[in-house]
């Protein structure tokens, strides 16, 4: 593409950065930088560095973002692999039913964790039950499970992302490469590491660069165990203080630093962009029908790591279906009527049609800025990309507070950007609040598509007298199409579930998102934790039948979805 | 392909379409009503006040005064969410109109003096040597020097007092009278509106019988039921008790009921009690200030030293078991209503709470049989002091009529009821049993008591057992909050390991010594060492206080674990 227009993106995209990432929070953080005389100091930054307190918190963060990211790449490689080659009996549903456990609702999420680990809980009722545990000597899973038990919930609420980048770096795997290998006697593990592994490195990278830094900055999790020396946990600690120190925005700016550093080490080391195949697929792939044996392996393993990773969901439907679940591995009573209760709530409807408004449209967003955003990291050599591609993933890392609270300061009347607010509707900051924070999907996504898919093709039709954005859109986009859909389906999920920024814009009752009536519900005298877990049940089904249904629609087979 | 089309469409259909189905028919499902006058509530009560408290006032507006009102709740999160949304929301509002009356940029000096009600008696000097207000109004504005901080800190600060600078938001309704005092210091709050018609000080005009002391006292053993000058007042009463859950209390072997703070501090109760965290709630830290008032009440009664000796030893006392009740807790948590709740579910044996929710989880969770519930509450003779929590109008509110008229409801007897009535009875809740008790004083009555649900809770009396001294704790409230955090919170993790080691080795005396050692906190540390610091105001110098100090705690408690280390001490005795 010709220069000028690469120029023009890049000028476009970072700009909106610029106004919408790094002026909402530098409004917010710049206090960590005055001190008492109002001149600038690095005070607060000397004092978080002297104390051990903040240092192990970094520290334990650090260990929760790397042992979550092996674990989950542990738990998504074998799955990804064994689907990439075998074709067994209800695999497409299987495919699709494992990216679930990734749509948890918010704040009910940790009650179904809590039901289920809790002392009085299922898992202690199951053993005692078994014989295994003293009555009165019940375990305390949440509060003995420091940073082991939040790295294994971590990872069974973020193996999807893995599972989705490398299956569909997999799926766009030229099977030539596999047969070369194979014909030149290269077999088995060995060309697992030595072609596989290379070839797939980008979606691997794409994959594990948001389970790190996703869970660098967990705040929920490390939260239902009452884990509280990580970094997050600090910050969030802090800006609650009524104290008013700005100490914690010093957090912030440090846990930003961290995250650019660990991404850009990352990505000198693993995120090489030399691996783009000459071509697309030159052959069909054919997939290997499995004998019973391999099916009944394939399908255990599949049902067993989605069976458990659901659990909290199972935890959060028994909730909004029962009145009290107590010592008891089921709940002694049944009943529906927190679904009336929630469902016909003044709140709940009109939340509803907003969040499918505010999801959809900061889905759209994305979806441009996310293309935009890769192709300048990708496809041109600007200065400074890379410095754009580490923004792009530095949503992630943010409090949510901390953005809201710029967004709500910047568009105030007589501020800036106070046209944003139209009337007294926060649609327009709000769409862009969400597209901001869930934008790093759909730039890895996308990027991972532009690394795997050679820019020669779009020369080639360049060459044939083709516009440059001609041959963007007819060549280029069409064969990344799959990643576009992994990643778009991930920014509107999370999106739909957005917390921070829904709590703080939407003001009025009749501009609520789902997230905020759900927010509401759970404070209703007695019940409200079951309210709101019923209406916690809409939302996943809701996600859950537009993810599995998009792999049931796009793909017949396996991976078809991700191979275009 | 066509087919699983239309199945996963028609699912999604289906899921959206549901809602519709469970869809009231009734008028509440209308959220917009453009054409209602409108009023703008911002509060952390919860969604069953919220919308009892909708109703009733939109049904008093059309009986009394055929007006058709709406009410429009904001809720940006809990009480320090909603500080901090107040905070920024003013400053944006206030930045504008200051750049437009002054020609200045708004620069820190300006930002920080116009919500310090510290300078209000500077100001009141300046204004009294200078004339009339209007006069050193003009004069402040237009010759300001912008390197003259003091000049520019006082004209920013006159400017904001003077002005109907407003967030689009009429009442602040829920919170302690300690966020509503700060709010109100700031200037945010406003006791009548610009006009001087409307606004809960007008309202005491109005229906001086209201506020008088059978009705509505100013203050009830040494709380502060209002502001004195109106910028708030208290519609509903509130303390912190004790909530427990008898299960787990049986399965730990602890068998006599609970009665005090104290019981908190039981080494049995290791890893299972619920704190609420002092450093995000005024009230929680009210609750700690009680501890520690109830410990001075001690000494005073049976110590026989002097007033000050009392104080002194009685905070020692205190701090002693706040360590003890922290090693004890899993966490400090800001949510109110998850301490009652994972008691609830056996996840904590006892927790603080607060009465409300402690007594309608004692009701959710009463046995099938009838039989008592496995959730108690309890507040702590001598221990629990009823405070008041408020409402206020805001400066600058939109509609200071429609606001004056929902205080006047909310403080009628009529609205009154709301707070305590059965779901359903006449006048009462029509969904939700509020079990709050009212203000009021008259209310307290043998006619209201047969549709009370809690007519044996009369805070009036309760309060009767306990007198709150400002004098002795007041002035440490911040102090209090830094001690707490410093010598519990951050090393919480050191703090619980040397606890427990000190369980395991069947509590030594010379460990118990060590753990209980509060030299660094005590009475006369506090006031003198800590209170300076914080006075400062200086951030940084605040934090490296607070790392020095919680540094000491961390090393003491790491010290005791090595120490008492039953493993340890076997091993080198068998050597």
């Amino acid at each position: 593409m010709s220069r000028r227009v690469s120029i023009f993106i890049y000028v476009i995209t970072a700009v909106f950065f610029a106004f919408f990432f790094a002026y909402p929070i530098g409004h917010t953080v710049k206090e960590a930088f005055i001190g008492a005389d109002g001149g600038i100091t690095i005070g607060y930054f000397v004092e978080l560095f002297q104390n051990p307190i903040y240092v192990e918190g970094l520290i334990n963060s650090f260990y929760m973002g790397l042992f979550t990211t092996i674990l989950a790449l542990a738990i998504a490689l074998p799955l990804a692999l064994l689907s990439n080659r075998w074709q067994f009996p209800g695999k497409s549903l299987l495919n699709s039913l494992i990216l679930v456990p990734l749509i948890l609702p918010p704040f009910v999420g940790a009650l179904g964790v809590r039901q289920f680990l809790g002392q009085s809980g299922v898992l202690n009722s199951f053993l005692i039950d078994l014989g295994m545990m003293e009555a009165n000597a019940p375990f305390d899973w949440l509060g003995e499970g420091r940073l082991f038990g939040v790295v294994i919930m971590n990872a069974l609420h973020l193996y999807p992302i893995a599972y989705l980048n490398i299956s569909a770096a997999l799926a766009n795997l030229d099977p030539a490469m596999d047969e070369a290998a194979e014909n030149m006697g290269c077999h088995g593990i060995r060309r697992l590491f030595r072609i596989t592994f290379p070839l797939i490195m980008p979606g691997m990278f794409a994959g594990a660069t948001i389970i790190f830094i996703w869970s660098f900055t967990e705040l929920g999790v490390p939260l239902i165990f009452d884990f509280s020396r990580v970094t997050s946990v600090q910050i969030f600690e802090g800006i609650k203080d009524l104290s008013g120190n700005p100490f914690p925005y010093a957090l912030v700016v440090v846990m930003l630093v961290a995250t650019v550093m660990f991404y850009l080490i990352g990505k000198a080391l693993f995120g090489r962009e030399n691996m783009a195949s000459s071509g697309r697929a030159s052959t069909g792939r054919v997939l290997q029908k499995a004998s019973p044996l391999v099916a009944t392996v394939c399908i255990g393993a599949f049902m067993l790591v989605t069976g458990i990773a659901v659990l909290p969901h199972i935890g959060v439907v028994l909730l909004s279906l029962s009145n009290d679940w107590y010592q008891t591995i089921l709940p002694t009573a049944l009943t529906g009527q927190h679904y009336t209760d929630a469902l016909g709530h003044p709140l709940t409807l009109n939340s509803i049609g907003n969040s499918l408004k505010y999801a959809s449209l900061a889905t759209g967003l994305d979806l441009v800025l996310g293309v935009a955003v890769a192709y300048v990291v990708v496809r041109t050599k600007l200065p400074g990309r890379q410095l754009l591609d580490a923004m792009a993933m530095l949503p992630l890392a943010v409090p949510g507070l901390v953005l809201a609270f710029g967004y709500l300061a910047m568009t105030r009347e007589g501020q800036p950007f106070d046209f944003l607010i139209l009337g007294e509707n926060p649609i327009v900051i709000l769409v862009i609040a969400y597209s901001i924070r869930r934008l790093p999907y759909v730039v890895r996504s996308a990027a991972a598509g532009f690394q795997q898919t050679s820019v020669s093709l779009e020369e080639a039709a360049q060459n044939l007298g083709c516009h440059p954005i001609k041959a963007m859109g007819k060549v280029t986009l069409p064969l990344i199409t799959a990643n576009l859909i992994a990643g778009g389906l991930l920014a509107f999920s999370f999106a739909m579930l957005e917390v921070s920024d829904s709590l703080i814009l939407a003001e009025q009752q009749q501009h609520f998102p789902i997230t905020k009536a759900i927010y509401a519900l759970i404070s209703s005298l007695g019940t409200g934790p079951n309210l709101a877990s019923a209406l916690g049940v809409w939302a996943m089904v809701f996600l859950a039948i537009t993810i599995v249904g998009a792999g049931l629609i796009l793909g017949r087979k396996l991976g078809a979805l991700f191979r275009v | 392909m066509l087919l699983r089309l239309t199945i996963v469409l028609l699912l999604l259909a289906g899921v959206l379409i549901a809602p519709f189905a469970f869809r009231p028919g009734d008028e509440t499902a209308d959220l917009k009503k453009s054409n209602s006058e409108r009023l703008v509530i911002i509060t952390p009560h919860n969604e069953s006040i919220q919308s009892e408290f909708a109703r009733g006032f939109v049904a008093h507006m059309k009986q009394n005064h055929q007006r058709d009102v709406f009410v429009d709740w904001r809720q940006p999160g809990g009480t320090s969410e909603i500080a901090r949304f107040l905070r920024s929301e003013f400053a944006t509002r206030f930045e504008t109109l200051w750049k437009k009356e002054t020609g200045l940029p708004f620069s820190l000096t300006a930002r920080e003096a116009y919500a310090n009600g510290k300078l209000d008696s500077r100001l009141a000097e300046t204004k009294t040597q200078q004339g009339s207000a209007q006069q050193s109004k003009a004069a402040n504005l237009t010759g300001l020097d912008r390197n003259d901080k003091d000049q520019v800190a006082l004209a920013s600060r006159n400017l904001f007092l003077e002005s109907d600078t407003g967030v689009g938001i009429d009442l602040f309704f829920g919170g302690g009278a300690y966020d509503f005092n700060k709010q109100a210091s700031a200037g945010n709050l406003v006791g009548v509106s610009a006009d001087g018609k409307y606004g809960p000080g007008a309202l005491a005009k109005e229906k001086p019988d209201w506020f008088s002391d059978e009705i509505m006292p100013a203050t009830v053993s040494g709380e502060p039921f209002r502001d004195e000058d109106f910028r708030w007042v208290g519609t509903v009463l509130s303390a912190f008790g004790i909530c427990y859950n008898t299960d787990v209390l049986d399965r730990l072997g602890i068998n006599e009921p609970f009665t005090s703070w104290s019981d908190l501090g039981n080494p049995k109760l290791f890893g299972q009690v619920a704190l609420a965290d002092p450093t995000k709630s005024g009230s929680t830290t009210k609750a700690f200030e009680m501890l520690i008032q109830e410990k001075i009440q001690h000494r005073l009664t049976t110590g026989g030293g002097s007033e000050a000796e009392s104080i002194a030893a009685g905070w020692d006392d205190a701090m002693q078991l706040i360590l003890k009740i922290s090693a004890n807790s899993r966490y400090f948590t800001d949510s109110a209503a998850k301490v009652p709740r994972d008691v609830a579910m056996g996840d904590a044996a006892a927790g603080m709470c607060i009465d409300f929710y402690g007594r309608t989880f004692n009701e959710l969770y009463r046995r099938d049989n009838g039989s008592d519930s496995r959730v108690q509450f309890l507040m702590p003779v001598g221990g629990t002091s009823i405070g008041a929590d408020p409402i206020g109008m805001l400066r600058g509110a939109p509609n200071p009529e429609l606001a004056h008229r929902f205080v006047e409801y909310v403080l009628s007897p009529e609205g009154q009821k709301l707070w305590n009535y059965k779901a359903g009875s006449p006048n009462g809740p029509t969904r939700f049993a509020l079990r709050r008790p009212p203000i009021r004083k008259d209310f307290y009555s043998e006619e209201n008591r047969k549709f009370m649900t809690d007519p044996d809770v009369n805070p009036y009396e309760i309060s009767k057992g306990f007198t709150y001294h400002p004098e002795w704790t007041g002035a440490l409230f911040a102090s209090l909050r830094f001690v707490i955090k410093a010598s519990c919170i951050d090393p919480h993790e050191e703090q619980q390991e040397a606890w427990r080691t000190l369980i395991e080795a069947g509590m030594p005396r010379g460990g118990a010594e060590e753990f209980e050692d509060i030299s660094l906190i005590n009475y006369s540390e506090t006031t003198n060492r800590i209170a300076e610091v914080l006075a400062e105001k200086d951030k940084i110098k605040e934090i490296t206080l607070a790392r020095e100090l919680s540094g000491h705690f961390r090393a003491r408690y790491e010290a005791i674990t090595s120490k008492w280390n039953t493993h340890q001490l076997t091993a080198a005795e068998t050597k």
